[in-house]
């Protein structure tokens, strides 16, 4: 894989999760408004595993053939697993 | 690269000969050789093992993958170490047992048969040619693998930790949600 490839790959990752982010914070700030306390409780939670999901980020942008591949694909499963959390709050608390 | 040696002989004496062999090839400085044992399988499948002149004490095998790879083919060190440390020692012969992988487990156990020696060892190779030849000249069957080529434990089960950990998330609101619509 060209360091191109790889490169393009992790930019699409990071801004998955620059937006992961920036939808933590609003419905964090949604939550807070509507004092909706589990709510508030899953967003942080979320938060903590975003940031661990970054470090694996890290991680990545650092390995080498032939782990890189994996590697990849277990990031993408987890900010997929991510956003999956997300999209569910969103719904909840735009349909409360 | 890193990797994990092992050469079978049909004799101990020529197991003891291809230990020097990987010493004389450390000294001219062709691969570097990080511990290394002779392990030998009796004729009624009792496992002995004699040390080398790497330096590495045996208390100080119990961790390493090359001390859990004996215990594993039923020498004392990784297991004894192991039994005998604790929890730290334990978790260090869990890991290198993860790094183990079985298909290499079973490649040396079918070919390590009674009567058998080999030299088991961990070394650091750049070519494989130097080490191939030597053996190969003394009547040896090589099999390695690159730790490197492993998989990594260590992320897979922090991977799969927080996998679990967002899919809980989840869980947890969603049965929030289904409780509050049931009241």
């Amino acid at each position: 894989m060209s360091t191109d490839t790889k490169q393009s790959i992790q930019d699409k990752l990071a801004s998955q999760m620059k937006a992961a982010h920036t939808a933590l914070d609003t419905l964090k700030a949604k939550a807070s408004i509507a004092k909706a306390q589990a709510e508030l409780k899953a967003i942080t939670d979320l938060q903590s595993q975003k940031d661990a999901i970054e470090r694996k980020l890290n991680d990545l942008k650092k390995s080498e053939e032939p782990k890189y591949e994996q590697a990849k694909t277990d990031v993408e499963s987890l900010i997929a697993a991510l956003e999956s959390s997300v999209k569910a709050i969103e719904a909840k608390l735009k349909a409360a | 690269m890193e990797r994990m040696l092992v050469v079978v002989f049909d004799t101990q004496d020529n197991a003891n000969d291809g230990s020097h062999v990987l010493q004389d090839l450390d000294t001219a400085g062709l691969i570097a050789v990080h511990a290394a044992r002779i392990v030998t399988k009796g004729a009624d499948g009792s496992t002995f093992v004699n040390n080398t002149r790497d330096g590495l004490p045996d208390a100080a095998m119990g961790g390493t993958a090359l001390g859990t790879l004996i215990g594993m083919l039923g020498g004392p060190v990784g297991l004894a170490i192991g039994a005998a440390g604790g929890l730290v020692a334990g978790a260090a012969a869990d890991f290198s047992r993860d790094r183990i992988a079985a298909d290499f487990f079973s490649d040396v156990e079918r070919s390590l048969q009674p009567g058998k020696s080999a030299v088991v060892a961990e070394i650091d190779e750049e070519d494989t040619d130097a080490v191939d030849a030597r053996m190969h000249a003394l009547g040896g069957f090589v099999i390695r693998r690159a730790f490197e080529d492993l998989a990594d434990p260590t992320w897979e089960r922090e991977t799969d930790a927080l996998r679990q950990r967002i899919t809980r998330t989840k869980q947890s609101i969603e049965k929030k949600w289904t409780e509050r619509s049931t009241r």
